[in-house]
């Protein structure tokens, strides 16, 4: 076999690999945006996500071009996100963290139950937009459609890469993230600020449910799984860096890829228990994860 | 914790409200331990500063004049708060509080855990806001001697009360302060 056939196969599993990789990044990175404010992970991150990406198929199913179902879509996740942080989780927000996962699960089997329950439980084909052609590149043949994944959902992690950095309200979101009480001191309404980071977790989750639907197929447990390649990325990368999900998820798809297609007895089923042994491997010899924080003081 | 009563800050009711809402009536506080981002850039928490009043505007009209008085600050503006000495922090800290041009300046326990040049610097600050732009600035602070040299009015508490309270210069004759708290 010529050398340059498995090099340009190596190549397309790896640009295939950080396709999903990005999907896992944006849902990571929800992960990690919930849990810098609140210090619990969102377990119904992956059914929010599911649920609004119901509502796109509803949308794109009467007729709405992807687009504009894409960007209303996202519109009510962000309300979405918004609300189940005011309703749910503000009355409980003083109590034991361990209460607030407990809501995030009680919302996990709800959300999964209402998308049955109003959508049926029924596999639905979940248009991309993007084309299902390759370009070459070399010779390397890449699917159009994972570059247009990749590209939205990295877009959207530089967009609001952005808005932390340089805006006003995101300097606000990170205050709050790091010390709550003191940016009460400096006239943060702390309570909206958690509600942002809510809004915009469930955003990115909508994002990678939209991006994972055409290949994964749409039923009410299709973030299952997505979720738990994300929950991999997130302690990879260090579950409290946004930096660090975002590597983390890339990285994991990839390898998770690469593996899948060079490792024989991985293969597609041992997929799911290569991540959790990851997950594993990463709790039990760095926990920080690649990125962790560390915090350094001096008093 | 049984309590009555009301806290007023110029005509306006604060009882029940939460501290971001003193805040934004004008309420500076700088509180015990300092209440730094100390993840964040000095720059970054001085803006967290001006965020009271419309951060860019603000932040833009204030930064010269805190640097003025604190002029490491500008050169060493990216560095992580949560680096900077005790003695720093402490300045960051106020410098951060000045940002909001506030009405009323509140420190409390400025002096902990800091050397005794710093403290007197940090008060030598002080003073100078009090007296060059008016700033009304409440202190709670056990250093008496440090307290009452900048103070105008002193009161002592004990066990919530106020035990004694007028003039810091009378303050400093009364022989039981002297005894208690200043140690002569």
């Amino acid at each position: 076999m010529p050398l340059a056939f498995i090099w340009s196969d190596f190549a397309q599993q790896v640009t295939s690999g950080l396709a999903a990789g990005a999907i896992y990044a944006s849902l990571a990175l929800a992960l990690v945006l919930i849990y810098q404010t609140t210090n619990v992970v969102n377990f119904a991150q992956g059914e929010m996500a599911t649920f609004t990406t119901f509502i796109a198929w509803m949308f794109m199913d009467h007729g709405m071009p992807y687009w504009p179902a894409f960007v209303l879509t996202l519109l009510i996740a962000f309300a979405g996100g918004v609300g189940v942080e005011r309703v749910l989780i503000r009355p409980i927000e003083h109590r034991p963290e361990i209460v607030i996962v407990i809501m995030t699960i009680g919302l996990l089997i709800a959300l999964n139950g209402l998308t049955g329950w109003i959508w049926g439980p029924e596999v639905k084909a979940f248009d991309s937009p993007f084309p299902n052609r390759s370009v070459i590149v070399g010779n390397v043949a890449i699917s159009v459609r994972d570059i247009g994944t990749f590209c939205v959902c990295l877009g959207v992690v530089v967009l609001l890469w952005l808005f932390f950095r340089f805006t006003t309200l995101g300097l606000a979101m990170r205050a709050v993230a790091f010390n709550p009480d003191a940016s009460r001191l400096m006239g943060v309404r702390v309570g909206w600020m958690l509600a942002l980071g809510w809004g915009f977790a469930a955003v990115l989750g909508a994002i990678a449910g939209m991006m994972a639907a055409p290949t994964v197929f749409l039923d009410p447990d299709m973030m299952i799984v997505v979720l738990i390649y994300a929950f991999a990325a997130a302690v990879l990368g260090g579950i409290d860096s946004p930096i660090g999900a975002v590597v983390g998820g890339l990285l994991l798809g990839v390898v998770i890829n690469l593996l899948g297609a060079y490792v024989n007895f991985v293969g597609n089923e041992l997929r799911l228990p290569t991540a959790l042994a990851v997950l594993l491997l990463v709790l039990v010899i760095r926990p920080t994860g690649l990125f962790g924080r560390r915090v350094v003081r001096r008093v | 914790m049984r309590h009555s009563g009301e806290i007023a800050f110029a005509g306006k009711q604060l009882s029940g409200a939460g501290p971001d809402k003193a805040a934004r009536s004008g309420i500076a506080h700088v509180p015990e331990g300092r209440g730094l981002f100390a993840e964040l850039s000095v720059w970054e928490n001085l803006r967290m500063g001006a965020y009271v009043r419309g951060e860019r505007r603000t932040i833009r009209q204030e930064a010269p004049r805190v640097f003025e008085y604190f002029p490491w600050m500008e050169r060493r503006r990216n560095q992580q708060a949560g680096t900077l000495s005790g003695g720093e922090q402490q300045m960051l800290a106020l410098a951060r509080a000045l940002v909001a041009r506030p009405r009323l300046l509140m420190l409390d326990e400025p002096s902990l855990g800091l050397a005794p040049t710093v403290v007197q610097e940090i008060f030598r600050i002080v003073r100078e806001l009090n007296a060059e732009d008016g700033l009304t600035v409440l202190v709670v602070e056990q250093n008496a001697n440090v307290a009452l040299d900048a103070a105008s009015r002193a009161y002592v508490l004990e066990v919530g009360q106020v035990a004694v309270g007028g003039d810091s210069a009378e303050l400093r004759k009364h022989e039981g302060v002297r005894k208690s708290y200043l140690g002569y």
